[in-house]
């Protein structure tokens, strides 16, 4: 193996420990932490990472705090964006069985992450919170946003609303989401649901 | 000329108020006609005379312009592809089941994968701590010998490691309870509440009140002077509060033992 090749698989190796390890109190690791171990030509070492790990159904994902689309972001704002490293393919229901996910808290967040999508990224929690307590108890639902603010898939402001959180713009494909929502057949789940 | 001005005021502070309602609650901003806004602060701008009345124009000018760029990130947003009806979303959450919406979250999910790592400072600190452990208190420990067979869940529930139930299906049976015995409104003995003929159903009810207060549901009012007279009291508007406290309720065997002999008096 030449030394050029030796160098970038050593980097290639530092990048997958920096990423899989976490650091902070939140997984993941800032464009600048990477340039800063990695060097300059970071970036390039970041998309040889991802093409081992596709093989194993992982993807480097990049989000901006700012909201900005991970195809156009500049190379200063991908300093500071962060890295993480996601499932590429949707999880299956025997996978959440084993992770001790419940239906309803997928759900919920379902509800959440699609309404507040739909206002423009933003809605009052009193909203949300009708539209939940249709199909789950009070307190669940109270529990359950809680729960989801603290884990980052949403966040509070002072005034009640709600927002989509840094882990919904890492982990969710709010596009996909939405389009499923809207072409769900309301007939055929209800069938299935007064089947349970 | 002062009931001009006070009228001028009022439109202002009503245009300032619509304005941060749009900004905090999402609402559609085209919802304010900025051209009819600017008319009306042009007709009565001759009516401000003080220093603080140019302050409140500026304000309201400064509110505007927010909802104006408000406007240019709305018209932004439906171009783009993440723009769908509103009404059209809210209906079809309504309308789909729990599994329907959780099978759509599984596909459109790529949870983040991370491993958790022990420092050397922390696998440090975990080698000095045995390391300073006195020799005969580790001798002192003897694990006893014991056949190892298989559990079932029958035994695992009398051991109540395992319930039939589900934890919110308990908590939505108590809540059903506690509106019952209040009758939705009245006031009862938070002892008398909790009290069970067997002391660790006396435990887990003490446990799952504490959820009722929590949640909203119940208020707890206790006599600083008389503990006996803890009382649980319904609340109509299950708020939690903004301003949590903390109440240590001493639950201990005694204290069961004295409410079990009230019970039989």
């Amino acid at each position: 193996m030449s030394e050029e090749t030796t160098v970038y698989a050593n980097k290639i190796k530092k990048a997958a420990r920096m990423l899989f390890f976490q650091k902070y109190r939140k997984p993941g690791l800032k464009g600048w932490e990477l340039k800063r171990a990695l060097g300059k030509n970071y970036l390039k070492i970041i998309d040889l990472l991802n093409l081992e790990l596709e093989k194993l159904g992982l993807q480097i994902n990049v989000v901006s705090d700012e909201g900005v689309s991970k195809d156009k972001l500049t190379e200063v704002q991908k300093e500071k964006a962060w890295f993480f490293i996601t499932l590429t393919e949707g999880l299956t229901s025997d996978d959440i069985e084993m992770s001790g996910w419940r239906i309803d808290d997928l759900a919920v967040l379902a509800i959440a992450i699609s309404y507040i999508i739909s206002k423009q990224g933003k809605a009052p929690r009193t909203d949300i919170e009708r539209i939940l307590k249709q199909k789950l108890s009070e307190w669940r639902v109270n529990f359950n946003l809680d729960r989801f603010i603290k884990m980052g898939y949403l966040s509070q402001d002072e005034n009640g609303v709600l927002h989509i959180g840094w882990r919904t713009r890492a982990e969710v494909d709010q596009k996909t989401l939405l389009e499923l929502v809207i072409s769900e057949n309301v007939v055929e789940s209800q069938r299935v649901n007064s089947k349970l | 000329m002062v009931n001009h001005r006070k009228h001028s005021l009022e439109v202002w502070r009503r245009i300032i108020s619509l304005c941060q309602q749009i900004e905090q609650q999402g609402i559609n901003p085209f919802e304010v006609e900025i051209k009819d806004v600017l008319r009306v602060i042009k007709e009565y701008l001759p009516n401000l005379k003080t220093f603080e009345d140019l302050c409140l124009d500026a304000e309201t000018i400064n509110s505007l312009s927010k909802v104006v760029k408000l406007q240019d990130g709305w018209i932004k947003y439906r171009a783009s592809s993440l723009y769908s009806d509103p009404d059209l979303i809210e209906a079809k959450l309504t309308m789909l089941s729990v599994e329907a919406l959780s099978k759509i979250f599984l596909k459109a999910w790529h949870p983040i994968i991370k491993g958790d790592k022990l420092s050397a400072k922390r696998l440090k600190e975990a080698v000095e701590y045995w390391k300073n452990k006195p020799v005969e208190q580790l001798e002192s420990f003897q694990p006893s010998e014991a056949e190892i067979y298989f559990t079932s869940k029958n035994a695992l529930g009398e051991l109540n490691l395992l319930t039939e139930k589900e934890f919110s299906e308990i908590l939505d049976e108590f809540v059903a309870e506690f509106s019952a015995r209040t009758g939705g409104n009245k006031e009862i003995s938070y002892w008398d509440f909790i009290y069970a003929d067997e002391y660790s159903k006396f435990i887990l009810r003490a446990y799952l009140t504490s959820f009722l207060v929590n949640h909203g549901y119940a208020e707890l009012k206790i006599n600083p002077l008389e503990e006996d007279k803890t009382v649980l009291k319904p609340r109509l508007k299950h708020v939690k509060s903004k301003f949590s406290t903390s109440a240590v309720m001493p639950l201990n065997y005694s204290k069961w033992l004295k409410l079990k002999r009230k019970s039989k008096d």
